[in-house]
């Protein structure tokens, strides 16, 4: 396969990487900062025979999405934490119970409701605990540069297809916007995958309700849930994923952060570095399953654990029971802004000296 | 005057003994029993001569109990 | 003798229907079973949530069981994947005409060339019949005990909302009320898989259909209040047809 270079913001990439992946079907509507995804389907879809649909909502959106995914073919939307809202039944629905696979890209801004438009990373809890009602997970991927972004998009494709659920490629409005380089295969046909629906066999779907249907007893119900119980385990053992860099060995501080944000702390390492610190940073790329093993790791070595987010502290559960014991601290930003390295330098340094002053561990 | 006739078979199981067919019944041959199936419902049953295999009770159960049966119109000259 | 009627055992397969006495919904899956035996290839089915998913296990085939009122969708997005496979959605007037309502409307804007059968017995009977935005003016439900007032707001006519957007290609609504108009309704179906077949736009067969338990009557009497004060609010009859397809 060969691959082009190209220079465009992330929410353009994502469609390159659709195409690349073999995606058939885009459905979607507007919300910042993930509007130019949809857009770039419009533009670039259909000359590769592939079908894209503006919808009145995402609520159609996500369920067109969930049909053409039924007819076997790789199918997609792109949305904000405040569309995913919207999503969350049918995901419930499609991914959770129907288990069809799917991508959505989700571009977060800060805040409940209408929120700000800046970027935030308070969609965490919403992706990462399934978004909908009842028992089911997706698996949330989180890149932290275009090129992460496109690679973990054409990834999510696969991953959606091998264990038959949706997955969240969490971005944020930063990535969403940024222009950079990347590089991304060519648009690749894809044949569809095959399906049992529609070959006419009497099939009912989902499965829950055709054993509702069969043996109508609470005992072969949850015989459904436990063999979802097993795929969700195999997810937790084999899929997460984490980055781990920095210094060494022992070290003063040991950042744990994703996105974005991560993006930005890896850049602040030099700077605390400068103020005789040994410093590494641990970033989850998994958010759903958490790389509980590898977070461990990377804190085991460290006198203080700190913890970066664009939210009140949502991951920073997860880091607990991957550490179990809390973190140190949360450096947070709110409102939907991001600090520049110099800022998130200066703000953990003054978290860490506030600790260094009483008992750290 | 010939008049056709006919018969029905009755799937009582299925029946919910919901009355349409009674209702619809021109010949009044249908009347609902005091029997219950095993889900508990009454039953429908043909209860006089006269059925002409119109299939108006099979065209309006909504449970499918009907299968109705009906003598071949013979050419002219034949029988009654 | 010979058999001049006789029920699919297919459909009803393995114990029967599960709705209540005198319920329409039999009825329509009766008919729709029987015009699905007259097609090249069957159709596939999205079965909305409500009464409704009491069909699933008696579906003529393959069928999916998705979320409330958002059916019209879900078959739009597999229809624009399988142009080539009739896609029927069957849902109730509280999934297609309340909560699905912005769904319904614009799949009938964008004339996405799949069949809905909308089983419209004016309540929301699966959950105990409660106010839907079908019931009558006056009419009492578990929500409007002292009967539908104006504060509750009117009926909604949503088949004649729909049949003035240009992508509806073939909308009739029949009655079960008769022999006559289940007749009728079985003859709608399959005429709006033909038009769906021709690839004309969206086709919708809305069934006036008794709720005898919800309604609080007998069967016949849910017959007579569809004939003398269902229909007058939702006649009965071909709102469009588009189709240029012969009867």
């Amino acid at each position: 396969m060969t691959a082009t270079r190209r220079f465009a913001s992330g929410n353009e990439a994502v469609i390159d990487a659709a195409l690349a992946a073999g995606c058939h079907f885009f459905a979607g509507y507007p919300v910042t900062p993930a509007t130019e995804i949809l857009e770039a389907a419009a533009d670039k879809f259909p000359a590769h025979g592939r079908i894209v649909v503006p919808t009145e909502g995402e609520v159609a959106a996500i369920h067109m999405v969930a049909g053409a995914s039924l007819a076997g073919f790789r199918a997609m939307t792109a949305t904000a934490p405040l569309g995913l809202s919207l999503m969350s039944e049918a995901l419930s629905f499609f991914s959770g119970m129907t288990e069809l696979p799917g991508v959505v890209v989700v571009q977060q801004r800060w805040g409940p409701g209408d929120g700000s438009l800046g970027p935030g990373q308070d969609g965490y809890d919403q992706a990462t605990r399934g978004c909908g009602h009842g028992d089911f997970k997706m698996i949330v991927l989180a890149p932290k540069t275009v090129q992460e972004l496109v690679d973990l998009t054409i990834e999510a494709f696969d991953l959606a297809e091998r264990y038959h659920l949706f997955v969240l490629v969490m971005g944020d409005q930063l990535l969403a916007i940024a222009s950079e380089q990347y590089s991304v295969p060519e648009p690749a046909e894809r044949a569809p995958r095959q399906v049992d629906f529609g070959n006419d066999t009497g099939l009912v779907l989902p499965e829950l309700v055709a054993v509702d249907e069969t043996a109508g007893d609470f005992a072969a119900l949850e015989r459904v849930g436990r063999r979802w119980e097993q795929k969700y385990a195999e997810i937790e053992r084999d899929v997460p994923r984490a980055e781990h860099n920095g210094d060494e060995g022992d070290v003063d501080l040991t950042i744990v952060a994703y996105g974005s944000l991560a993006r930005i702390a890896e850049h602040s390492l030099p700077i605390l570095r400068d103020h005789d610190m040994r410093v590494s940073l641990v970033r989850p790329i998994t958010l759903w399953p958490f790389p509980d093993t590898a977070v461990r790791a990377a804190c085991s070595a460290a006198r203080t654990i700190i913890v970066g987010e664009l939210s009140l502290g949502q991951m920073i559960h997860d880091v607990t029971a991957a550490i179990e014991r809390k973190p140190d601290g949360l450096v947070n930003w709110l409102g939907g802004r991001a600090p520049s390295t110099d800022e998130f330098a200066e703000r953990v340094l003054e978290a860490h000296s506030a600790l260094a002053g009483g008992s750290v561990r | 005057m010939t008049k056709t006739t006919g018969t029905v078979d009755i799937a009582e199981q299925l029946c919910k003994g919901c009355d349409l067919c009674v209702d619809v019944c021109p010949e009044h041959v249908l009347a609902m029993t005091d029997r219950l199936n095993t889900k508990g419902w009454l039953v429908v049953a043909l209860v006089a001569d006269g059925c002409t295999g119109c299939t108006l009770c099979a065209d309006v159960c909504p449970d499918g109990v009907f299968t109705v049966y009906r003598e071949e119109r013979q050419p002219t000259g034949a029988r009654r | 003798m010979k058999v001049v009627a006789e029920p699919s055992a297919e459909a009803l397969a393995p114990h029967g229907f599960d709705f209540c006495p005198g319920c329409g919904y039999g009825s329509v899956l009766l008919a729709l079973t029987d015009v699905v035996a007259s097609l090249e290839r069957k159709p596939v089915f999205m079965v909305d949530i409500g009464c409704v998913d009491f069909m699933t296990a008696h579906m003529p085939g393959d069928v999916l069981m998705g979320p409330h009122g958002r059916t019209s969708v879900l078959a739009s997005g597999y229809k624009r994947m399988r142009p080539d496979r009739l896609v029927c959605a069957i849902q109730g007037d509280g999934g297609f005409m309340g909560l699905g309502a912005t769904e319904s409307l614009h799949t009938a804007a964008r004339g996405e060339p799949i069949t809905i059968i909308v089983l419209n017995n004016g309540v929301l009977a699966d959950t105990g019949g409660q106010l839907a935005a079908t019931t009558l003016s006056g009419k009492a439900t578990s929500t409007t005990p002292a009967g539908r007032a104006s504060q509750h707001g009117a009926p909604v006519p949503f088949l004649e909302m729909l049949a003035m957007l240009g992508g509806v290609a073939y909308a009739e609504r029949v009655a079960i009320d008769s022999a006559l108009g289940i007749r009728r309704m079985r003859r709608a179906i399959g005429k709006a898989f033909a038009v769906q077949g021709s690839g004309a736009g969206l086709t919708i067969v809305e069934v006036l259909s008794p709720c005898p338990t919800h309604w609080r009557m007998d069967t016949v009497q849910a017959w007579e209040y569809i004939r003398e004060s269902v229909s007058t609010v939702y006649p009965t009859g071909v709102l469009v047809d588009r189709s240029g397809a012969p009867e």
